[in-house]
Formats: C-alpha cells, sequence, structure tokens
C-alpha cells in the first residue's frame, strides 16, 4: 500500500516541481494505465510485464497530450489555472473511462503472475505480489532518486525546478526537461496503476480513490520534496492500515479511507508547507 | 455691486442623471459604480426578470424542474464565485458545505419538526460557523495547498454523511419535507390566494426571489471595500497585506460568507429533492460548481447564473436528445450515458475555458461587444 502511495505521490511531485502545478489529471491517467495493463496482459495475452510496458507508453503519451494542450499554454499564468484545467481533464478522462464497457461495467482482474502463492517473512505469511508491488516500488523510487541526484537528466531537472529562467540562461533545455518530466510522471502513474489492479486487488472505477489519497500523501511530505512523496506514501499507508484495523467502530465504517485526510489537516495546522517541504520565500 | 461670479470656472452644472447612460463614460463616481450602471443594463435586467417571472406559463414541468435547479445551483455557483473568483481561495469541497445544507433542511424538518423556512438560517449559520473553522487554516496554507485542504475537508464531510447515522441516515439516506404555504404544497402546486399554482412553480418563484437576493447580496458585497480587500487579497494577499488590508479578516469572511450562501442552496436543493443521499455531494458535484463559475466567467457574480443554467440544462438536453445522438447509451449506467457524456463535455469546457478565455462566457461577450462597438473596423 505504502509503496503504491509512494508511486502516484512521486508522479505529482515530479510534475510539481517541473511545473509549479498539482496535476489533478494525474488520477484519471493512473486509472487509464490500471486499465491498459489489464487490457494489454489480459485480453491481448501479452503477459503482465509487457502490459505494464504498453501501459506506461500510453500513459506517457496521455500525460504528454496533456502537458502541450493544457499545462502549456498556461504557463505563465497563475498555477490555480493549470491545478483547475487539470481538475477539468480529470473529470472528462474519468468519466470516459467509466464511459467504456468492456473496463468499467464491472470490476476487471490485472491479476499477477504470483497468482496467490504466499511467502514466509519474519515468521508470518504475506502474499507474493504483496513482497513483489513493494519491491518493484522500491526499485523505480530508488532508479529514480538515483536519476535525479546523479544523472545529467536530474541535474537539469533540479535546475529547471529551482529557477526555469535561470536554467534556460545557463543553457538548460527547458522544454525537452518539462515534456520528460511530464511522460515520466503519466509512466509512474501507469506502474501505480497497474499494481493498484493486481492480483488481491480488483481494478474499477473506484480505485481513482488511490490516487486521491496519494494527494494527502504528497502534501504532508511537501510538495516540492521526493524524500516528503516517499515518506508521505509510506505514512499514509501505515496509517490505513492501522485505522482498517484499529480504529474504533463508533468512528464510523471506512473509517481508514479519510484517515490519510485528517492526519494531512494534522500536519498542515502546524507545518504549511508539509514535513519536507521548503517555505516558499516570497517578496513583493 | 456684482453677485460674484465663480469665474475663472463656469457656475457648477445641475447634475441631473442623463436620460440614456452609457455604460463607459460617467460624469459621477457614484454613476459607474452603481449596480446596474447603464440604461442598457437596466432595461435588460428589468426585461430578464420579466422573463423569469413569467417562464412558468411558458414552459412545461421538466424545464420547470430544471430551471428551478439552476437556480438553486446559481446561488452555489455565485457563493462559488465569490470565494475562488473574487476572494482567489480555490475551493474544491464547496459541494460539502451544499451537503450540509441539506442535510440540515433534512434533520430540522424531520427529527425536530420544523419547517423548510427555519432551516434556511439555521443551516446558513451553521454552514458559516464551520467556513469560519477552515478560515484559520486558509491563513496558513494558499493556493494549491488549501484546494488539497478543502478536497480532504469534502471527503471527511462524505464520511460524516455516510456514518453519522442519527443525523444524516446514513447510507439510508435522508428525507426533507418539502415546504407548504397555507397548506398548499409548492411543490405539486395549487390554489393559493385565488393564484392558480402549477407544478413547481411556487417553489420555482421562492428560489427565484432568494437567488435574486443572493445575487444583490454578493454583488454589492464585491463592490463595498470589503469586496476590494478580497481582490486584493487574490491578486497577492502578502502584498495586500502590506498596504493595510487585514488579510485573515477578508479570508476568514470569503469563507464564511460562501459558505452561509452555499448552506441555503443545499436547504434549497434538499427541499426540491424531497430525498438526499449521502453519496451526492461528492467531488464531481464540487467540479460542476467550479464549471459554472469558470464557464460563467471566473469573478463575475451574475455570470455564475449563465453558468448554473447551461450546466442544469445540457444532461437534460442529452438525456432528451439521447435516441437521436451517435454514441450516447440509452442504457442506464452502461457505456456514455447522458450524464457521463455531460460530465465528460464539462470537464473539456472547463480545460478549454482555461485555456482559451480564462473570463468564460463572459469573456467571449466582451469580445462580442467590442467587435461590434468598433466595426467596421474591428480586428
Amino acid at each position: 500500500m505504502g509503496a503504491i502511495y509512494a508511486l502516484i505521490a512521486l508522479g505529482f511531485v515530479v510534475v510539481f516541481r517541473a511545473s509549479g502545478a498539482l496535476n489533478f489529471a494525474h488520477v484519471s491517467v493512473m486509472l487509464l494505465g490500471g486499465y491498459m495493463t489489464f487490457q494489454a496482459s489480459r485480453l491481448w495475452e501479452l503477459g503482465y510485464a509487457l502490459g505494464i510496458v504498453v501501459a506506461a507508453v500510453v500513459a506517457g503519451v496521455v500525460a504528454l497530450v496533456i502537458y502541450f494542450t493544457v499545462a502549456q499554454p498556461l504557463a505563465g499564468r497563475p498555477v490555480m489555472a493549470v491545478a483547475i484545467a487539470t481538475i477539468g481533464v480529470d473529470a472528462a478522462l474519468r468519466s470516459g473511462l467509466g464511459a467504456y464497457p468492456p473496463w468499467a461495467s464491472e470490476r476487471v482482474e490485472v491479476g499477477s503472475p504470483w497468482g496467490a502463492d504466499t511467502t514466509r517473512v519474519l515468521g508470518s505469511s504475506v502474499l507474493t505480489s504483496h513482497l513483489w508491488v513493494i519491491a518493484i516500488g522500491a526499485v523505480v523510487v530508488v532508479a529514480l532518486v538515483f536519476a535525479l541526484e546523479r544523472s545529467r537528466w536530474g541535474l537539469r531537472f533540479r535546475a529547471v525546478a529551482e529557477d526555469e529562467e535561470a536554467a534556460a540562461a545557463t543553457g538548460v533545455p527547458v522544454r525537452p526537461v518539462m515534456v520528460s518530466a511530464w511522460v515520466l510522471a503519466g509512466m509512474l502513474a501507469a506502474l501505480a496503476g497497474a499494481l493498484v489492479g493486481t492480483f488481491p486487488r480488483l481494478l474499477q472505477p473506484e480505485s481513482a480513490e488511490f490516487a486521491f489519497r496519494a494527494i494527502p500523501a504528497v502534501v504532508i511530505g511537501g510538495l516540492n520534496s521526493v524524500t516528503g512523496a516517499i515518506v508521505g506514501g509510506l505514512l499514509v499507508g501505515f496509517v490505513e492500515i492501522y485505522a482498517a484495523g484499529y480504529a474504533p467502530a463508533a468512528w464510523g465504517v471506512n473509517v481508514h479511507l479519510v484517515a490519510p485526510y485528517a492526519l494531512m489537516l494534522a500536519v498542515l495546522l502546524f507545518r504549511a508547507e508539509g514535513l519536507f517541504g521548503t517555505p516558499d520565500v516570497r517578496r513583493l | 455691486m456684482a453677485a460674484p461670479t465663480s469665474y475663472p470656472f463656469p457656475p457648477r452644472a445641475r447634475r441631473r442623471r442623463p436620460r440614456l447612460q452609457h455604460a463607459d463614460f460617467h460624469t459621477t463616481w457614484r454613476s459607474e459604480l452603481r449596480l446596474w450602471n447603464s440604461t442598457v443594463k437596466r432595461l435588460a435586467v428589468t426585461a430578464l426578470v420579466l422573463l423569469a417571472l413569467l417562464a412558468p406559463y411558458l414552459v412545461d414541468g421538466v424545464w420547470m424542474r430544471v430551471a428551478t435547479m439552476a437556480l438553486i445551483a446559481s446561488i452555489a455557483a455565485m457563493s462559488l464565485n465569490l470565494l475562488t473568483g473574487v476572494a482567489g481561495q480555490l475551493s474544491l469541497g464547496h459541494a460539502a458545505f451544499v451537503g450540509i445544507g441539506a442535510y440540515t433542511a433534512a434533520y430540522v424538518t424531520g427529527p425536530l419538526g420544523w419547517t423548510l423556512w427555519v432551516a434556511a438560517p439555521v443551516a446558513m449559520a451553521l454552514c458559516g460557523a464551520l467556513g469560519l473553522a477552515l478560515a484559520p487554516i486558509a491563513l496558513r496554507v494558499r493556493g494549491l495547498y488549501l484546494a488539497v485542504v478543502t478536497l480532504g475537508f469534502l471527503f471527511l464531510a462524505g464520511h460524516l454523511f455516510r456514518n453519522w447515522e442519527s443525523v444524516t441516515g446514513g447510507v439510508g439516506g435522508a428525507r426533507v419535507t418539502p415546504p407548504t404555504v397555507a397548506g398548499v404544497d409548492l411543490l405539486r402546486g395549487g390554489t393559493l390566494a385565488g393564484f392558480e399554482l402549477r407544478q413547481y412553480h411556487g417553489y420555482y418563484l421562492v428560489v427565484l426571489a432568494l437567488a435574486g437576493l443572493t445575487y444583490l447580496a454578493l454583488r454589492n458585497l464585491v463592490r463595498s471595500r470589503t469586496g476590494r480587500d478580497f481582490a486584493a487579497v487574490r491578486d497577492d494577499d502578502l502584498a495586500a497585506g502590506v498596504v493595510g488590508v487585514d488579510v485573515f479578516k477578508a479570508k476568514a469572511r470569503a469563507f464564511v460568507i460562501s459558505s452561509a450562501f452555499a448552506g441555503l442552496a443545499g436547504v434549497l436543493l434538499g427541499g426540491f429533492l424531497r430525498f438526499i443521499n449521502y453519496d451526492q455531494w461528492d467531488l464531481l458535484l464540487s467540479i460542476d460548481y467550479l464549471v459554472m463559475m469558470a464557464l460563467g466567467g471566473t469573478g463575475i457574480i451574475g455570470a455564475a447564473i449563465v453558468g448554473a443554467l447551461f450546466v442544469t440544462a445540457v444532461p437534460e438536453v442529452l438525456d432528451q436528445l439521447a435516441p437521436h445522438l451517435p454514441l450516447l447509451s440509452e442504457q442506464a449506467g452502461v457505456g456514455l450515458t447522458p450524464p457521463r457524456a455531460s460530465a465528460i463535455l464539462f470537464g473539456l469546457l472547463l480545460a478549454v475555458v482555461m485555456v482559451a478565455e480564462p473570463l468564460g462566457l463572459y469573456g467571449l461577450w466582451l469580445r462580442l461587444k467590442r467587435y461590434l462597438a468598433t466595426w467596421p473596423f474591428s480586428y
């Protein structure tokens, strides 16, 4: 759970750092990624891994389209405009997905190559697919952090995130960096969507709420912090599991689904920029 | 001795209100600030009010339902416009306040046994208080963080609607007793003081009056000192604070007033629907209100009414046209149903409006006016 939230949260952070806007369309891109994985791996019988690759490509293209049609024309306008526009795109895309009968008429099963096997870890039996989800999440997160910190692309990305104009002035190709950030976020969303639909869970239009619960994860960690996204994602995952297991019945059914928001409100009251975010310095 | 002259200034002309007042050229500041500051605007408003009053005699039941729903939605959209469009505080949780208003209506008319007329001020006070509770958060977090906070508020409210069964009825939903005047059900119609009321007619008139009052209240607020404070906070809250605007007070006022009117819209919506569900106050409803605001014209209070009419009418139009349109599914709940088709349309419209014409239909209207005014030398 935490691993999936961290993946989704990373997608939000990557776009936020590049474009300075919260990309609400990330939610529907994640759902699309999950459904594409289902389509490719089950209906086209390409297998699980190839299915994820196909989904990642499709989601990357969709993210690219969103960048060129919405985010790029709105660059330089208030970030609120981008946020509102992506909310619109998200509503449209999600309704569109819900209107495609082969996918949305009932829950679909992406399944998993590991079936219902369990592995014994530290004396308790755990679904193998859970372990794989955690492993995939961890590998991707480490790879991404490494790319950000060590590669030439990461350097450029951080430069653009820091100050777009200064980066452009020193010769960083801003546009390609932006495009790559959006595509990368789309691919992360697709991977997360695929993992959301992996074995013990089924994919349904309501799976979009996974991505909505990743938003508190991002905010808890701090919108512009990669570390924050990872920690926030894990935290939200733990809070959700604990709320599901230990919350008193008087708090109502499904309290675990809203617990992340309560946690987020609490964190924001004490640290308005999130746990790992940098407070933005403003001047007139 | 000659009477003192006012040389070199001509004697002060008696200020008369011109018979035809142009919208842009005024002789006094007062005249420019008037609510409808030109002759044409005054005539147009009069015509619109007359049309709205006569509408029940011109259209049949289905469209009366749509018109009433649209007017109720316009109250919510106008209040969102005050908060987001004028004061610049993006809220994704507006549907929650509308829902709280509706549940207040259910509780007040159900277990407490009072009428819907009592529920309205109660809901406005309750929602206003809740808005005040959000204000300190709005002071601490800005922009996107605030949007996320209001999103969280929406989900938490939804959780409460579902689980606080003693008040909200939980999953079973809640019933709102429709209002009556002198024993006449305003929704069904009847004869009231010698007046023949058709279906929805009475309720429509009540809603129309309240929507009109809401418009006047919010519009007057925008052109007051408080309204200018809101605009200053929207443009840059730090700068507003520096020049002496009490930022906290402005934000708190925007939240309180906006939430109170959203509560009013909720009461009216509850009374109209008679039965409310826990899951209808979701993000999609909030997005609908955003679309009404953005499509009409962000920051232009009255434009939200146009947006509300559009957003409420489109699903109904699609529903009626469904058999004749390709792609549209007539089977309930499967495929591209009219509600889904309109959600797709609204989502795309929201994006298109943001990219192409940030002022929405109002912006288009301004462009058209400018084009016609400078014709044939328009560019």
